[in-house]
C-alpha cells in the first residue's frame, strides 16, 4: 500500500510517516497541492491522505481537480474545522472517507487500510475484511484462511453486509434481496440465519451488530 | 335733456382760468341747501383744498331728488345733500351711493347715519316761528296742544295768518308733515285746526320767514329751525319757539354717489362735514346748526335751557320710505288736503 | 435582531396623530357651526321678515273694485331691527296688477300653489336679497284673487349675525380644541413618565449591577419593570454561569496539561525503559481527555454561535436520529453495548438547526456510552404527544442522583461529584434545547440508569 499525505504541519506529517513506516506502509509526504499535483502525475499511489487546510490552493481544489481528470484514486481527507461542515462537503467533493483532527493514528490506520482494501477487492474479487476474506466468484469466505461452512442463506446474507458495511440494513432491507416474492419469509428465519452467521464469524474481524428495533449493522473491528 | 335749476352755476375756484387741468379736479355738489347757509362751508373748504373746483348746484329738496333719479349714470354729481332724510334714503336704498369709509363716522350718532352710505351732518330743529308784534300782550303757544287751544280759541286772530309747507311742492314740508304724524297723536287735531284758519302753504323757508317778518303772517307752523334762526338773529320782528312737548330735529344728509367721478374729493369733503373742524366751522359761521351739540352754542344753549324739551331726531332709515309709498304719499296728500282745503288754489 | 428603520418619539407621534384627530374634528365643527349660524341668522331674520309682511298686509283695504294698501309705519319700523339693510317691496292686486312699490321687483321663479308665505333668494339693483312673499285671499263682492306683498332685504343684518355666531362658536370650539390639546400634552407627558424614570435608572447603573428596578405601582408599567428585573436577574445567574464554566474549563484543561507534561517529564527521568510504555499510555489517556475536551469547548461554541444565528429548516427527527444511531453504532461495534431504536408512529418535523440538533443529541449518546457500564443498554426513542417531539435516551449508567439533575441541565454548571466529565455536554444540550425554544429534562430510566428527555415543538412549515 503505497500513500502520499498531503500536510503543511511537518511535526504532525513526520509522525505520521514514522507511524506508518513502523506499519510497513511507504508514506511519500509533500507539503503542498501544488507538490501533490506533481507527485500524482509522476508516481502512482494507492491512496492519498489530504489535509483540507492548507496553504494556497486548498486541499478541496485539488480534490475537484482530480476528480475532474478522472482520477479515482481513493482520498481520505483530514481536516481540523468544525468536523461537520467540512465533513458533509468533503464527501460532496469526491472524498471516500474523512477524519477530524486530532485522530488516533491506529483509527487512521484502520481507515486506510479500509479504503485500500476496497479498492483491491474491486480488482481482485475478493472482499478482504482484517482476517476475513470472501471471495466474490467462488462466494467462498476464510477466516484466518479457515474456510467457513456457510450454507446458501448464510452466504447470501454476509455477502449482503459486506456489500453494505457500516450501513444499517433493515429486516425488509435484507428480507427484500434475500428472498423470492414467493417465498416463504419470517423475521424469525432471518434471525436464526444471523445467529448461525454470527457463530462462523466468531474470531473474525466482521461484526455484525444488532439495533433492536432498527436493523442490523456490520462492521469490520481491525 | 331739461332740468330744472334754479341752481345757480356758481363756481368757487380761483383756479378758473387754469381750466381743463381742474376738471379732473372738481367736486361736483347737488345740494338742497341755500347757498347763503352753506357758503362760509364750501369756502372754508375750497381754503383748505385750493386745487380742488367746487361746483355747486342748488336745487330744492323736490326737484333735486327728481333730477337725480332722471340723470344716467355718468352724470350724477360727487355728493348729493338734502334735508329731506327721506329721500335721501330712498335713493341710498335705490342704490345710488357708495360706502363713505370714514372712521369719523363713529362718532356720529346711530340715527345721523344709515349703511355708512347717508350722513346727517346737521341738526335742525323744527320750530315755530312768530311775529313778536302780533304776539304782543298775548300768550305765546310753546306746544303743540297749546297752539291748537289757542288757533281754536283765536280764530279770528289766526285765520289767513298761518303758513306752513305746501307738502305737494315741499318735500321738506312732507316728511315734516308725516313724521308730525308718526311722532305725535295731536297732529290730526292741529291739521284741523290749521285748515279752519285757512292756513297759507308755501314752497320754501324763506318766503314764509318774510311774510311772517311783514306781519301778513302771524305765525309759521313747522319751520325749519336753522333758517328761522338764522334770520330772527338779525330781524327782531320774529320770534322763534321750540316746542316744548316735542320738537322734531332734521338732520341734512349728505351721500357720495355711486357713480361719482371724483369720490377722493367727495369724501373728503362729507369727512370735512362731519369733522370737528368743519362743524366748528358751521357752528361758527353759518346759518346751519352743527350737529355736534357741544360744538355749537346754539344748540348747546338750547339744550342746557331750563325748559325741558324733547328733541326727537328723526332717525335715518328704510322706515322714512313708508310714506314715500305711492299709495301712502296719495292717501296722506289727499287728507292734507281735506284738511286744508280752504287753501286749495 | 432586526434594524430599526427611523426612531420617532411616541410623545411626538402622539400628539401630532391627536393633534390631526382634533383638527379633523374642529374642521368638521366648524362646517357644522357654519350651516347653524347661517341657518339660525336666515330663521331669525326670516322671522323678521314674515312679521313685516304680515304688518303689511294687514294695510290692504279694499274700496268697491278698488285694492290698494296703508303701509303701516310699523311694519317698515320692525324692519329697522336690521338697521343697516336696504328694503325693497311690491304689493300686487288680484290679477297681479302692480299697486305699489318697486314696479320691477324680481317675481319668485317657481310657479304658486296654494301657500301664502314663501321665501327666496334674489338679486335686485346689484344686491342680493331675501324676499318674503305673503299673501292673503280677496273674497269681497266685486274683487277677489290673491293680494301679495313681496318684502325684500338685503343682507347685512344675517350676515353678521352669521359671522358673529360663527367667530363665536369657532373661538369656543378653538377654546376647547386647545384645553384639549394641552391636557393631551400633560397626560401624554405624565403618561410617559415611567418610561424615561426606568430608563434613567437604568442609565444610571454604569456597569452591570444586580440591584432590581423599584417596583411600580402602576399597572401597565409593572410588567416591564417585573419583565426588566427578570431578564437582569438570569442575566446575572448566566453571567455567573459563564464565570464558573471559564473557571471550570481552564481548571480542567490545565489539569489534563500538567497531567500531561508531568507524564513526559517522568517519561524523560526515567533510566528504566520497561516503564516506558507505561508513562506513554498515560500520556495518552490525558492526551484523548484533552482532545476531547476541545472538541466539546468548541462544539460548545459552535452550538451556541448557531443558536444566536438563528438558523432554521425543516427538520426530520427520525432521519437526524437514525443516522446519529447508526455512526454511533458503527463506532462502537467492537464493544458489548446493546442499541435499540423505537419510533412511536409518525413524527412530525422540527423546526430548527439539523447539525446543532444532531450535535446535542450525539452528546447525549455520548455521554450514556461514556459513563455507561461496558455492557450498556441504550435506547433511543422517539414519540409525539401534543404537537411536541420527545427524544429519549436511556441507559443502564450510573444516572445523576435526583438532587443534582436540575442543576446538571442549565448551562455552565458542572456537576464537581463527575471527574471524568467536561460538564459541557450538558450545556451543549441545553444551549441547543433553549435555542429550540425546548425542554429538557433528567429522569430516572426503566432501564435502572438516566433518561435524557428532549422535548422539541413540532413545527408547522
Amino acid at each position: 500500500m503505497r500513500m502520499l499525505l498531503i500536510e503543511d504541519n511537518d511535526s504532525l506529517a513526520q509522525s505520521i510517516q514514522v507511524y506508518f513506516h513502523n506499519e510497513g506502509h511507504p508514506l511519500d509526504w509533500v507539503n503542498s497541492v501544488e507538490k501533490a499535483r506533481s507527485s500524482v502525475s509522476l508516481e502512482s499511489f494507492d491512496l492519498l491522505i489530504l489535509d483540507i487546510n492548507l496553504p494556497g490552493a486548498s486541499g478541496f481544489q485539488l480534490l475537484q481537480s482530480l476528480r475532474a481528470n478522472g482520477n479515482r484514486i481513493p482520498v481520505l481527507v483530514l481536516t481540523a474545522r468544525t468536523e461537520i461542515d467540512d465533513r458533509v462537503s468533503a464527501l460532496d467533493f469526491g472524498a471516500d472517507d474523512y477524519l477530524a483532527k486530532p485522530f488516533d493514528f491506529r483509527e487512521l490506520a484502520a481507515r486506510c487500510r479500509a479504503l485500500y482494501r476496497r479498492e483491491r477487492g474491486k480488482a481482485s474479487n475478493d472482499i478482504l475484511c482484517g482476517n476475513l476474506v470472501y471471495d466474490l466468484a467462488t462466494h467462498s469466505a476464510t477466516v484466518n484462511g479457515r474456510l467457513l461452512e456457510l450454507r446458501q442463506r448464510e452466504r447470501q446474507l454476509l455477502e449482503l453486509f459486506l456489500k453494505n458495511l457500516d450501513r444499517v440494513l433493515t429486516k425488509d432491507d435484507i428480507s427484500n434481496r434475500l428472498y423470492d416474492f414467493n417465498e416463504a419469509y419470517t423475521p424469525n428465519a432471518i434471525e436464526q440465519t444471523l445467529t448461525r452467521l454470527r457463530k462462523q464469524l466468531a474470531n473474525s474481524s466482521l461484526i455484525i451488530k444488532t439495533i433492536r428495533g432498527l436493523g442490523y449493522l456490520a462492521h469490520v473491528d481491525d | 335733456m331739461r332740468y330744472y335749476f334754479i341752481g345757480l352755476w356758481i363756481v368757487f375756484s380761483s383756479a378758473l382760468f387754469a381750466a381743463p387741468k381742474s376738471n379732473s379736479n372738481a367736486l361736483d355738489i347737488y345740494s338742497a341747501t341755500d347757498l347763503r347757509a352753506i357758503k362760509p362751508l364750501l369756502d372754508d373748504y375750497r381754503a383748505r383744498h385750493p386745487d380742488v373746483q367746487v361746483n355747486y348746484h342748488e336745487f330744492n329738496t323736490l326737484q333735486l331728488y327728481q333730477t337725480i333719479k332722471k340723470l344716467p349714470l355718468d352724470q350724477q354729481p360727487d355728493v348729493v345733500i338734502s334735508s329731506s332724510m327721506d329721500l335721501q334714503v330712498r335713493l341710498v336704498n335705490d342704490g345710488y351711493a357708495q360706502p363713505i369709509k370714514d372712521s369719523a363716522l363713529e362718532a356720529l350718532p346711530d340715527w345721523a347715519k344709515w349703511r355708512n352710505e347717508a350722513v346727517g351732518f346737521t341738526y335742525e330743529p323744527i320750530v315755530f316761528v312768530y311775529n313778536k308784534q302780533a304776539f304782543k300782550g298775548k300768550t305765546i303757544p310753546r306746544t303743540h296742544e297749546s297752539l291748537a287751544l289757542s288757533m281754536r280759541s283765536n280764530d279770528a286772530f289766526y285765520t289767513h295768518k298761518v303758513g306752513s309747507y305746501d307738502v305737494r311742492r315741499s318735500a321738506l314740508g312732507y316728511l315734516i308733515a308725516t313724521q308730525d304724524e308718526v311722532a305725535s297723536s295731536i297732529s290730526g287735531r292741529l291739521q284741523e285746526s290749521l285748515g279752519r284758519t285757512i292756513t297759507q302753504v308755501y314752497c320754501c323757508t324763506s318766503q314764509i320767514l318774510d311774510d311772517i317778518a311783514s306781519n301778513k303772517l302771524v305765525l309759521g307752523y313747522n319751520m325749519l329751525g336753522s333758517y328761522s334762526l338764522a334770520r330772527a338773529k338779525h330781524d327782531p320782528r320774529i320770534g322763534v319757539v321750540i316746542p316744548e312737548d316735542y320738537t322734531l330735529v332734521v338732520s341734512r344728509v349728505a351721500y357720495i354717489s355711486k357713480a361719482a367721478k371724483h369720490v377722493e374729493n367727495a369724501r373728503s369733503f362729507v369727512h370735512y362735514l362731519i369733522s370737528k373742524h368743519g362743524q366748528q366751522v358751521m357752528a361758527d359761521k353759518s346759518e346751519l346748526i352743527a350737529l355736534y351739540p357741544s360744538l355749537d352754542p346754539l344748540t348747546d344753549r338750547l339744550l342746557s335751557t331750563k325748559q325741558t324739551i324733547n328733541f326727537h331726531p328723526i332717525p335715518l332709515g328704510p322706515a322714512l320710505m313708508v310714506y314715500l309709498d305711492q299709495s301712502k304719499k296719495k292717501r296722506f296728500i289727499r287728507s292734507w288736503e281735506n284738511a286744508l282745503s280752504p287753501s286749495k288754489q | 435582531m432586526s434594524t430599526i428603520s427611523t426612531s420617532y418619539s411616541l410623545r411626538r407621534r402622539m400628539l401630532v396623530r391627536s393633534a390631526l384627530l382634533l383638527l379633523v374634528v374642529f374642521v368638521l365643527l366648524s362646517i357644522g357651526a357654519w350651516h347653524y349660524a347661517k341657518q339660525a341668522a336666515n330663521y331669525s331674520y326670516d322671522r323678521l321678515l314674515r312679521s313685516a309682511s304680515l304688518s303689511m298686509l294687514e294695510g290692504v283695504h279694499v274700496t268697491g273694485a278698488n285694492v290698494d294698501i296703508d303701509i303701516p309705519y310699523a311694519s317698515f319700523e320692525m324692519m329697522q331691527l336690521s338697521s343697516e339693510d336696504k328694503v325693497f317691496y311690491r304689493v300686487q292686486g288680484p290679477q297681479g296688477n302692480f299697486i305699489t312699490g318697486y314696479e320691477n321687483f324680481p317675481l319668485p321663479n317657481q310657479s304658486l300653489g296654494k301657500e301664502r308665505t314663501l321665501f327666496y333668494d334674489a338679486n335686485y339693483l346689484s344686491e342680493h336679497i331675501r324676499v318674503v312673499m305673503q299673501r292673503k285671499w280677496l273674497s269681497e263682492p266685486e274683487v277677489s284673487g290673491w293680494v301679495s306683498v313681496y318684502l325684500g332685504q338685503t343682507l347685512n343684518a344675517r350676515d353678521q349675525m352669521r359671522n358673529d355666531i360663527l367667530v363665536r362658536s369657532l373661538a369656543t370650539l378653538l377654546g376647547i380644541m386647545l384645553l384639549v390639546l394641552f391636557v393631551l400634552w400633560w397626560s401624554i407627558n405624565r403618561a410617559l413618565e415611567p418610561l424615561s424614570t426606568i430608563s434613567k435608572s437604568l442609565f444610571t447603573q454604569t456597569s452591570f449591577s444586580e440591584t432590581p428596578l423599584d417596583k411600580t405601582s402602576i399597572q401597565e408599567v409593572a410588567p416591564l419593570v417585573d419583565a426588566i428585573n427578570e431578564y437582569q436577574t438570569r442575566l446575572a445567574s448566566n453571567l455567573d454561569g459563564m464565570k464558573t464554566f471559564i473557571a471550570d474549563a481552564s481548571h480542567q484543561i490545565r489539569t489534563v496539561q500538567s497531567a500531561t507534561q508531568a507524564q513526559l517529564d517522568i517519561a524523560s527521568q526515567s533510566q528504566d525503559l520497561s516503564q516506558l510504555p507505561a508513562h506513554l499510555g498515560r500520556i495518552r489517556e490525558e492526551h484523548l481527555r484533552l482532545t476531547r475536551l476541545t472538541n466539546q469547548l468548541l462544539s460548545h461554541a459552535m452550538v451556541v454561535h448557531r443558536g444566536d444565528t438563528r438558523i432554521v429548516e425543516d427538520v426530520n427527527m427520525e432521519s437526524l436520529v437514525k443516522q446519529l444511531l447508526t455512526e454511533c453504532v458503527r463506532d462502537y461495534a467492537h464493544t458489548e453495548i446493546e442499541f435499540s431504536y423505537h419510533c412511536d408512529g409518525r413524527i412530525g418535523s422540527v423546526q430548527g438547526d439539523w447539525i446543532a440538533l444532531k450535535e446535542a443529541f450525539r452528546n447525549l449518546l455520548e455521554n450514556s456510552l461514556v459513563y455507561g457500564p461496558a455492557k450498556n443498554q441504550i435506547d433511543v426513542s422517539l414519540t409525539q404527544e401534543a404537537g411536541h417531539v420527545n427524544v429519549i435516551i436511556d441507559d443502564q449508567g450510573p444516572g445523576i442522583p435526583q438532587a443534582q439533575r436540575e442543576q446538571a441541565v442549565q448551562r455552565f454548571k458542572r456537576l464537581t461529584t463527575r471527574k471524568e466529565g467536561s460538564g459541557l455536554g450538558l450545556a451543549i444540550v441545553s444551549s441547543v434545547v433553549e435555542s429550540h425554544e425546548g425542554r429538557f429534562f433528567l429522569e430516572d430510566s426503566p432501564l435502572g440508569g438516566l433518561r435524557a428527555r428532549v422535548q422539541l415543538r413540532v413545527g408547522e412549515s
